[in-house]
């Protein structure tokens, strides 16, 4: 039960102000979710290299991890610190052993995302604090998603908060509830994709990573979704290149959708929407239910 | 012309401004600028004036209108003009889902798109849409007319009742007991009065008449009948009843169920709460007083009951003398002679009184010094009138007897005065939606009650009732929702009719949901500020005291009430017996046979009922109640009951044990206890 928007930019020149704008349509949307909120922001991409977001109750954990990291991989490692997140920008081809020798070096640090391009910051709170603990206004990127959380049975907690990233550059945004993600997750685990928390939201990523491991693209794996996955819902997803919308055939959950030749923009209602530029001659309407759509850069 | 800047100004001042508009206002141009996709703007209006919204807005825009003209100049977010009464509303752009959810009159006309559901549970309302509408638009339609110029989506007009329905475009498919009917010039002259000044303004040029002429195809409803389906009179007392439940797995009852169903096809419908033994309040004793702990003198030294609800947020929280208070048990359900027996009883009593599912009576709200007015999924009767003279607003999710299902009211209870408050044909079954037509979920019902406060002032505590499924995210999510209390409701609590084996399956023992929807409440240091009634099953004043003890703060009764004014009491046991049943297991309440005069529409059974002496019944037993509860609680030392606590009881069995989480008597432990194994 939440609020969700997203955008995807059309125009590079809008890029520097995605933070900017994503901040400010998910904090509109605070009053739909008290619990926690969390942003995924598609940036640069720089040829060759990839970055791992990584989450810790105590920041200070973060120190000296740079040298580490460089020592351990034997190459040149960033780290950047942002209240309880990192971001550790290292060569691509570097990424499974940086999981793995952050596993040793820091076992506490909680991966948020890892990818070419994408950052995820999320933390329980309320969306504005949030937003402000992580500078997001001034984060630059060519789409992004946001979500702030009524949490229904599972915990409050970060990594209980959205979006949920279970593929490379992979994230996934919901609102609703999903009515069979426990047997789902069995399932899922039985064919070796491993869900870290209790929430039903983060079986749906799990299963869209699991569709497209086995060759589907996001596309695809959405429409399975509409048959695989029971209950209501409205995801809202991004890959490295992309952006997409679906909502269950019930279709209750609210959802309101506005292009432009700028961008194309997602809120749980309209008002997240109002302050986009030109929203007023925007094209804006609902998705039809059970109907998957998908832009890509 | 007054222009009223929302972003600068804020809701509740527009809101209270233009309801302050009276009959006379000369102030009769209004335009609000800055709308910004907000909710609840312009509801519950009374007067003949015009607004226009300048911009596109929220959800329930124009809510349970009445007389005014409010224009949207832009789109409408979810459920614009949802159960509108009066007067017209136009959206310029595109209208979200639910436009005109349980409108009973009035005029919406949509210039561009509807969303799904538009029209859902209509009730007399007239619909114009210029553009398409989404699926299951007009479903569970009871009256009105929907036009649409373009296309329909999928379903439309499923479970539809008498609402007629004009399609001008394609429709992609029809919903269940929804029939292409005949065109016939009667029709167009429905439409042409109903539309009338739609078509004066589309000479204006404001709005285009398209709905007329020869492609304009009709749709209507197919009569249903839940029972009895195509079985002639005189074959119907052969169908074998269901006997006096006992248990065992293949036993005599289990038998001729298995019977009847194989006979009839269809599934067993039945009133009353799971008759099934559950661990229950009776697996509880006090401790009572003796050395260590003091107890106080009976009559002489104070014990009170008294208990305030809705503190949270309403301006005007309820405060009742006693911490029982009467459960929502629908006018349709009960005879009006029954209804107005449960409000003496409670004024008497000093304690509050709850509509149900059928709108509020005159009797009912005369007879209630407290009453609150349910606020369900059917919306039958529901009207800004009725609800601003309530006392609190008891907005019901689910209840104990069928956590997950909507209700039933079968044909022969349907009378003219039913019929009629709930916008029903006569005579036909009835069932209730099972979530909300023009909301899902907690998020949307923050708005909804956002949405009801701005009718009544803030004035009202806003109950949230749910059914006792998982009390610990059902409570929490109340609390979040914005709710002032908490109605849990579990298994054992009654219902006017529903199939047995949603009644027998589904949902906890009451016993079992306590404990987790105080400890939701005391997570988020809510308890004492959201109040918390428990029922389902109560039925002494040891029950209220151990329910107090669990943690409620007041508890409901419903089946225990009924059988006070007279329900299934023997007296009638010759009656009972020509229905195939015995006194105390009477249970076709939907049958409306009731020989007590209490579960019937039957104006020759009802009057057995005198509303007076069953008042006077119904108020002895709270009396009697009440003292009980003070008993057990100075018996404990306590000089109010709420201040009875869990470590104040002890369990005679593990399962009760487990559930209320008290030790097992004799020990200092029960399963589940922390750091504990079993």
């Amino acid at each position: 039960m939440c609020g969700i928007v997203g955008l995807f930019l059309k125009d590079k020149a809008l890029e520097p102000r995605l933070g900017e704008m994503l901040s400010e349509m998910l904090i509109t949307m605070t009053d739909r979710g008290p619990d926690s909120a969390g942003i995924a922001v598609y940036s640069e991409d720089r040829e060759g290299w990839a970055k791992l977001t990584v989450q810790a109750d105590d920041p200070s954990r973060f120190a000296g991890l740079d040298d580490e990291l460089a020592q351990a991989l034997g190459c040149e490692v960033t780290v950047r610190i942002k209240d309880t997140h990192a971001v550790i920008d290292l060569p691509e081809a570097k990424m499974a052993e940086a999981r793995a020798a952050l596993k040793e070096l820091r076992p506490e640090a909680r991966v948020m995302s890892a990818g070419e391009v994408i950052e995820i910051y999320k933390e329980v709170g309320l969306p504005g604090d949030v937003a402000k603990r992580f500078d997001i206004p001034h984060l630059a990127g060519s789409h992004g998603i946001g979500h702030t959380r009524m949490a229904t049975e599972s915990a409050v907690t970060t990594l209980g908060a959205h979006p949920f990233s279970t593929g490379a550059d992979q994230c996934l945004v919901h609102n609703g509830s999903l009515s069979n993600h426990n047997s789902l997750r069995r399932q899922l685990a039985r064919e070796g994709v491993s869900v870290e928390t209790e929430n039903d939201s983060e079986v749906a990523a799990a299963y869209l990573t699991w569709k497209m491991q086995q060759g589907h693209s996001l596309g695809e794996a959405l429409e399975s979704g509409l048959d695989d996955l029971d209950g209501f819902f409205t995801f809202v997803v991004g890959t490295k290149d992309g952006f997409g919308v679906v909502r269950d055939p019930i279709a209750c959950k609210p959802a309101v959708m506005a292009e432009t030749d700028q961008y194309v923009a997602f809120g749980s209602e309209y008002r997240a929407l109002v302050n986009l530029p030109g929203i007023e001659e925007a094209r804006v309407w609902e998705p039809e239910p059970a109907t998957v759509y998908f832009w890509k850069h | 012309m007054q222009t009223f800047d929302l972003e600068a100004n804020g809701l509740r001042a527009l809101n209270e401004a233009l309801q302050a508009q009276s009959q006379q206002t000369n102030e009769t141009a209004w335009e609000v600028v800055n709308p910004r996709g907000s909710h609840a703007i312009a509801v519950g209006l009374d007067a003949p004036i015009d607004v226009t919204v300048k911009g596109s807005t929220g959800y329930y825009c124009a809510g349970m209108n009445k007389q005014a003209t409010i224009t949207v100049d832009g789109s409408a977010g979810p459920g614009v003009g949802e159960n509108m009464m009066s007067g017209t509303v136009i959206v310029e752009g595109d209208a979200s889902q639910y436009a005109g959810a349980t409108g009973h009159g009035g005029l919406l006309v949509i210039k561009g798109n509807a969303s799904s559901r538009c029209g859902i549970s209509m009730k007399g309302i007239d619909i114009v849409v210029q553009g398409n509408v989404g699926h299951m638009s007009a479903f569970m339609a009871q009256k009105g007319n929907l036009v649409v110029c373009g296309d329909a989506g999928e379903a439309l007009g499923d479970s539809i009742y008498e609402a007629r329905l004009f399609v001008r475009g394609e429709v992609k498919s029809l919903g269940a007991d929804c029939i292409e009917k005949e065109m016939r010039p009667e029709h167009l002259e429905t439409l042409r009065d109903a539309f009338g000044p739609v078509r004066c303004e589309c000479q204006t040029g404001r709005v285009q008449a398209l709905w007329l002429g020869p492609k304009v195809v009709q749709f209507q409803h197919r009569q249903r009948v839940l029972r009895g389906i195509d079985m002639a009179d005189d074959q119907k007392h052969a169908i074998p009843q269901t006997m006096p439940i006992q248990s065992a797995t293949f036993s005599p009852e289990v038998n001729a169920e298995i019977r009847r169903a194989a006979a009839t096809g269809i599934y067993d419908i039945r009133g009353g709460g799971a008759k099934r033994r559950v661990p229950h309040f009776d697996d509880l004793l006090f401790l009572g007083a003796s050395m260590s702990r003091y107890p106080l003198e009976g009559y002489r030294e104070r014990c009170d009951t008294n208990v305030v609800l809705g503190t949270r947020f309403a301006k005007k929280p309820i405060e009742l003398d006693i911490p029982i208070t009467i459960a929502g048990m629908s006018f349709g359900a009960l005879s009006a002679q029954a209804k107005e027996a449960l409000g003496r009883g409670a004024s008497l009593a000093g304690t509050s009184t709850t509509t149900g599912d059928g709108g509020m009576t005159p009797e009912e709200r005369g007879q209630s010094k407290t009453l609150v007015y349910q606020y369900l999924p059917s919306r039958y009767g529901m009207n800004p009138d009725d609800l601003r003279k309530a006392d609190a607003i008891e907005v019901v999710v689910g209840q104990g007897a069928k956590p997950g299902g909507g209700g039933m009211l079968l044909g022969q209870k349907i009378s003219d005065r039913v019929a009629e408050m709930r916008d029903l044909p006569k005579g036909i079954d009835q069932r209730s939606a099972c979530r909300h037509p023009d909301w899902t979920g907690p998020d949307d019902l923050e708005i909804k009650i956002l949405e009801l406060r701005e009718i009544t002032g803030w004035e009202k505590p806003i109950y949230i009732k749910v059914g006792g499924a998982r009390p610990y995210f059902d409570t929490t999510l109340a609390v979040k929702a914005g709710a002032d209390v908490v109605v849990l409701d579990g298994m054992q609590g009654g219902t006017a009719a529903t199939q047995d084996v949603f009644i027998e399956h589904v949902g906890q023992p009451t016993l079992a949901c306590i404990r987790d929807a105080v400890r939701a409440l005391q997570d988020q240091n809510m308890h004492r500020k959201v109040q918390l009634i428990v029922s389902g099953g109560i039925r002494s004043g040891a029950d209220v005291a151990k329910a107090l003890a669990l943690g409620a703060d007041a508890v409901s009764i419903g089946t225990a009430a009924m059988v006070a004014l007279g329900d299934n009491d023997p007296k009638w046991e010759a009656e009972y017996q020509e229905m195939g049943t015995t006194a105390g297991a009477y249970d076709d309440w939907h049958e409306g046979r009731d020989p007590a005069g209490i579960s019937t529409q039957d104006p020759e059974l009802a009057k057995r009922l005198d509303p007076v002496e069953a008042g006077r019944r119904l108020n002895n037993y709270l009396k009697v109640m009440t003292l009980e509860a003070q008993t057990l609680a100075r018996a404990c030392g306590k000089n109010h009951v709420q201040h009875l606590e869990p470590e104040d009881l002890v369990a005679l069995t593990m399962e009760a044990a487990a559930m209320a989480q008290v030790p097992l008597a004799g020990t200092n432990w029960y399963p589940g206890k922390p750091g504990t194994q079993f």
